[in-house]
């Protein structure tokens, strides 16, 4: 099929801005004479709040406000069953960190300085670090509403088949124990807050957030105003990866002070606040044990996790599950089960992060299977093939593959690499390691329950032919809405010039639930794609009259590919009508260039005149498109968690060099083939591979949250919590696939996430080609290496 | 935290600094000198800096900006920035592994502020003292940030000397106590020479033995064969990063000398004679000895737990770096021989 722009590369729009400066993020905005608003953080792990005295502070000059935990009544959470935040600490603080008291005063150096003359007493106690101690019994929980008597927040299990006779079906049996310290997202863009006010009570609140529909509602509900006087705005966004899809404290603070003191309000984070706000990637602890047969694949897989949650719940249930349920593909599997307990302690919390979940068990389950695999002297990269998820079948928690381009992925990425002649044949040092993954395009299950559409997108058209595509989604930088863009251009065969993207404004915008678990391509773009071909049926009857010929008769939607094995349970692929790929190529019509053509190519109309015949008698063209996804899934506990319209499919094939006397990793090249269904704009998607690479790679050999034992963040800025430069970035090679999948907006599914989790195990199985060590711990420092070198040699 | 309240000063002359300083010191008002502010402004933001601060600019005096080889020495401006010095054909010349060091200094973007003068002078840095003030407030405030505990070697709290060991960083400072290098040191009393080794001290907190309104003019480094120089920089990102550890190492043909960074409060700095052996000096030297004074090195170093890196690695690293540095000039003869 030939098409006007997708699959073509398009720069990112505003990309010219952002690099000229031009672009206004938040902290951007010049809002008018606002109060300026510094919050003042716990020093201690775990302490309770005696008392608190502001009046020194409000006695200086310039103080108009402080807020303190008594000003805020109800808490809050990303999820509706687990809100157990307040905007400010009440009785007691649970991190260092946690804000206490909040200053809004004419200027930030002087909010900053009756920070200091603000006197709380504290009464300490002993806080829980360890998450292993988080088990132990306790009268003084972390949470003592949960009345509890461990601080363990969630215990979540799920079991398929059976496990014991998958163990002893096995020939390998691999079980071994995996540690990973806490990664965060390391965005650009510290988190930023603008508040402003107008006479008729009417509240705009600017915020660097993923999520401002979840925004939205969480400052309603725990500010008591009615969702109709608010109206939330994301600027341009310096990234995102997860760290801005809760509703925060800081948000909830910005808007109680605009409130207070009827001024406008500017909140900005230091880069030391951003690492306390955290709700990164939850360190954990897994044991994962795998049962391999060269003829049955994996015959039984186990995973034990404990992870991190750190201070309060946030995405934790999700996180939860996503450690377990991430584990059931790419590879086929009968047997399987996981447990996995989150804990509460005394730390920042942890939340979602690129990936969401499932990257420290991938790294669990591809070093293991590595281990299998090569005990049973079966070469790991072609010995994978034979095991991988068909594409139209069910995993045993009932995730629908659809489309799966893993097999040729993963077939074409050990022949780019030269796996053949490299593996198990590079000279000491040198190593070749494989690994793959698959993710969730777009979670089906809103955070909210609602049978609503999981998005909507409004389309204009004015006498000028411009179209004004409306949109939740919110471009955080990985170009939403460029690829909005390029589905009204493609269906209405216009220059991308022409399409102007309003996105993520809760007033102008149809909901959108935001961007997260790599939804926005697959469920906004088939929203959009829709949109775009209601206007140009309207078009299409607008040149029919022109022309004088009859309306074409369309064919029906196609409905979803049901082809596959459901195991027995009815297809229910929801409302046809909303859902995916409306056949508008049979409207007999070609649009391009700004030309509609009959198809026969005998009779051309100008876009424009077309335009302004379609609006004879009811002026500007409107339409709306959503996406609904089907119903999904199976019935049991946990059943929705990882439910998804499509996965996509990773493999990466990494290339180190171990400096063998210190220990230094370093990946000279990283081969990889993803399969995000059909490539929209490869542009982008090589840029979300570039990106997921790097972010890997320092999750794989240097980021660490450096927690001393009392949980002080020992390295809250960029200097110690390293990020890799550009010299650690490795060559890369993407690999072209062909995919395409059915449901998806021109056959496309997610990049954003899903090629980051097999980046580490990649690595650390390279490692043990280069130098026969196996590494269970991220990140892999050269320090753990040489250790290990030892261990090995010293037998 | 933000900065202000700064009375901001650019004297044209050393004498006019001098000036300044004496002043503030006279009235008892806190002054910094300013180099190119990559260090020092980052300390001030995030210390306790409620009172009113001078800052004595010295970039527009140019004494400090000299470059040139004269009597038997080469003399460098302590207001060069380090990425003029990477570049500058008599470094190249006549020290190329001081431009190999500065070169490791930072990022481009620091370098093409950072002066040298500023890059001796550079504050030690520590976990526990390089913090913001929630984290001291969390931690109690160490000596060096003015309290009464080292959190680092816990059983040294409470002592009336407050030692500290917060780490040496300067890189460029590891190769020039390797060249003998002097400091041109001015004060109201005129200028004062001092050898780089005998310059700083041992203790974290009180680091050098400049006085508070001294000004570094910059160095002299006597001129000799300085081919045989390298240095070796160890840290876990390959750029924008501190030492974790850092060896120089320079041969004159009779002696070996080696410096460590990152690890002590001071460059350290050891000199090993080639053990003489036959006719020619230099032939023979047994790998085993290398391996020795590499062992015998490290021996003398004691990291602390100060960084990503476990102070046991680290304190094997200095003998591997420095067995690598030497051996990049070295090449062993036979299996046990070597040969520079
Ligand atoms: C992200 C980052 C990474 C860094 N990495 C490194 C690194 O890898 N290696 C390294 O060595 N350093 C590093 N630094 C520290 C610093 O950038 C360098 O040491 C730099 O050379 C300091 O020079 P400056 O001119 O900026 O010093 P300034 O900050 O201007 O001054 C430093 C100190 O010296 C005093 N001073 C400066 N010049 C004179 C003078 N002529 N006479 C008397 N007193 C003077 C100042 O008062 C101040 O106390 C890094 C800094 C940052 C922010």
């Amino acid at each position: 099929m030939e098409y006007n722009t997708i699959g073509k590369p398009q720069p990112i729009i505003s990309s010219v801005d952002k690099v000229t400066g031009r672009a206004h993020y938040t902290d951007d905005l010049r809002v008018h004479n606002p109060l300026h608003v510094k919050i003042l953080r716990s020093p201690h792990a775990s302490a309770k709040i005696i008392s608190i005295a502001t009046e020194k502070a409000m006695a200086l000059s310039g103080v108009k406000l402080i807020l303190t935990g008594a000003d805020f009544k109800n808490t809050f959470g990303v999820l509706p069953i687990s809100k157990d935040e307040s905007a400010l600490a009440k009785t007691v603080v649970r991190y260092i960190g946690e804000p206490v008291a909040a200053v809004a005063a004419e200027s930030a150096a002087i909010a900053e300085k009756a920070l200091k003359y603000i006197d709380v007493t504290y009464e300490c106690l002993t806080p829980v670090i360890d998450m292993r101690k988080a088990l132990d019994k306790t009268e003084n929980s972390i949470h003592p509403e949960l009345k509890k008597t461990t601080n363990l927040h969630k215990a979540v299990e799920q079991n398929f088949g059976d496990l014991d006779t998958g163990f002893k079906e096995a020939e390998q049996i691999v079980d071994e124990f995996f540690t990973f310290d806490a990664v965060t997202h390391a965005f650009t863009e510290p988190h930023a807050t603008q508040v402003v006010l107008d006479g008729e009570g009417n509240i705009t609140v600017y915020s660097a957030t993923q999520v401002p529909y979840y925004l939205h509602k969480a400052l309603a509900e725990v500010l008591e105003i009615p969702m109709h006087r608010l109206r939330v705005i994301k600027p341009h966004l310096g990234g995102g990866f997860g760290g801005k899809s809760d509703p925060f404290p800081h948000e909830m603070i910005a808007v109680k002070c605009a409130l207070s003191t009827g001024r406008n309000i500017r909140l900005v984070f230091s880069r030391e606040e951003v690492f306390y706000s955290h709700h990164g990637r939850h360190p954990s602890r897994i044991n994962m044990k795998l049962g391999y047969h060269p003829k049955k694949g994996i015959t039984a897989l186990k995973g034990d996790m404990l992870i991190d949650g750190g201070a309060y719940a946030s995405f934790g249930v999700v996180t939860s599950y996503y450690n377990g349920v991430l584990l059931q593909g790419p590879y086929e599997l009968k047997n399987f089960g996981f447990h996995c307990d989150r804990v509460y302690t005394n730390k920042p919390v942890c939340g979602a992060m690129r990936g969401h979940g499932g990257v420290n068990p991938r790294f669990a389950t591809e070093v293991a299977l590595d281990i299998a695999l090569t005990k049973a002297k079966i070469d790991p990269g072609y010995g994978r093939l034979d095991m991988i998820l068909k594409p139209h079948s069910l995993t045993p928690g009932q995730f629908r593959i659809t489309s799966s381009g893993l097999k040729q992925g993963l077939e074409k990425a050990l022949q780019s690499s030269e796996w053949k002649r490299k593996y198990g044949k590079l000279p000491y040092g040198k190593g070749i390691g494989v690994a793959c993954g698959f993710f969730i395009s777009g979670s089906a299950l809103p955070i909210h329950w609602t049978q609503m559409p999981q998005s909507t997108v409004r389309l204009t058209i004015d006498f000028d032919g411009g179209v004004t595509l409306y949109s939740g989604a919110s471009d955080i930088g990985q170009g939403s809405d460029t690829m909005l863009a390029q589905m009204a251009a493609e269906v209405l065969g216009l220059p991308m010039k022409m399409i102007k993207v309003i996105s993520a404004d809760t007033r102008l915008t149809p909901i959108d639930y935001g961007s997260y678990s790599s939804r926005v391509t697959f469920m906004a773009g088939n929203a959009a794609r829709n949109a775009a071909i209601s206007i140009r049926k309207q078009l299409v009857e607008a040149a029919c009259e022109i022309l004088e010929i009859p309306p074409p008769i369309y064919a029906s939607p196609a409905i979803p590919d049901s082809s596959f094995d459901l195991g027995g349970r009815e297809p229910d692929f929801g409302n046809p009508y909303l859902g995916p790929n409306p056949k508008y190529h049979s409207d007999g019509f070609t649009f391009k260039d700004q030309l509609i053509t009959t198809k026969q190519g005998n009779k051309s109309l100008n876009y424009l005149d077309v335009v302004r015949k379609a609006m004879d008698f009811q002026g500007a063209l409107q339409a709306k498109g959503v996406y609904l996804s089907p119903k999904l899934g199976g019935d049991f506990k946990g059943a929705g968690a990882g439910l998804s319209p499509s996965y996509s499919f990773t493999t990466f094939v990494s290339e180190v060099s171990v400096d063998t006397e210190t220990g230094f990793i370093k990946v000279d090249k990283v081969t990889c083939a993803h399969d995000c269904g059909f490539p929209l704009n490869p542009l982008s998607v090589q840029g979300q591979l570039e990106g997921s690479i790097h972010m890997g790679l320092g999750q794989a050999l240097m980021e660490k949250m450096n927690y001393s034992r009392d949980g002080v963040l020992q390295n809250a800025n960029f200097l110690d919590y390293k990020i890799p430069s550009a010299f650690e970035q490795p060559e890369i090679n993407i690999v072209a696939l062909e995919s395409s999948e059915n449901e998806g907006p021109f056959g496309a599914k997610e990049v954003g996430e899903g090629a980051l989790a097999p980046l580490s195990p990649s690595v650390a199985n390279a490692l043990y080609d280069a130098v026969g060590i196996r590494l269970t711990s991220l990140p892999m420092t050269p320090d753990k290496v040489l250790k290990a070198m030892q261990q090995l040699k010293e037998g | 935290m933000i900065l202000k309240d700064i009375l901001y000063h650019r004297p044209e002359s050393i004498a006019e600094a001098i000036g300044l300083s004496q002043e503030c010191l006279n009235n008892g008002q806190r002054f910094h000198y300013l180099g190119g502010g990559t260090d020092l402004i980052p300390n001030l933001k995030r210390g306790q800096c409620d009172d009113s601060l001078h800052l004595i600019s010295l970039g527009r005096i140019p004494d400090l900006k000299k470059i040139v080889e004269e009597d038997g020495k080469l003399k460098i401006g302590a207001l060069r920035n380090l990425a003029e010095l990477i570049n500058h054909p008599l470094i190249e010349k006549i020290i190329p592994g001081l431009a190999l060091a500065a070169g490791k200094i930072a990022s481009p973007q620091i370098r093409s502020r950072a002066t040298l003068g500023g890059n001796l002078l550079v504050d030690t840095r520590c976990v526990y003292f390089n913090q913001t003030e929630t984290i001291v407030a969390a931690d109690g405030a160490c000596y060096k940030n003015g309290g009464t505990v080292c959190h680092l070697i816990p059983n040294a709290s409470g002592k009336p000397n407050k030692p500290c060991r917060a780490r040496f960083v300067s890189d460029s400072a590891a190769i020039l106590v390797l060249a003998d290098a002097q400091l041109e040191i001015a004060s109201a009393s005129g200028i004062r020479k001092i050898g780089l080794r005998e310059f700083y001290g041992q203790d974290g907190i009180s680091r050098n033995n400049l006085s508070p309104s001294e000004i570094v003019v910059g160095i002299t480094v006597p001129l000799r064969d300085y081919r045989v120089m390298t240095y070796e920089k160890m840290r876990l990102r390959a750029t924008f990063d501190f030492a974790s550890v850092g060896i120089g190492f320079f041969s004159d043909g009779q002696t070996l000398h080696f410096s460590v960074n990152g690890v002590e409060s001071y460059p350290l700095y050891r000199a090993f004679a080639l053990p003489k052996t036959g006719e020619n000096a230099v032939e023979g030297i047994y790998s085993s000895w290398l391996q020795g004074i590499c062992e015998e090195l490290a021996k003398n170093c004691s990291p602390l737990k100060q960084d990503l890196l476990s102070p046991a690695y680290r304190k094997q690293m200095i003998a591997v770096l420095a067995k690598r540095a030497a051996y990049k000039y070295i090449k062993p003869r036979s299996l046990n021989t070597l040969e520079c």
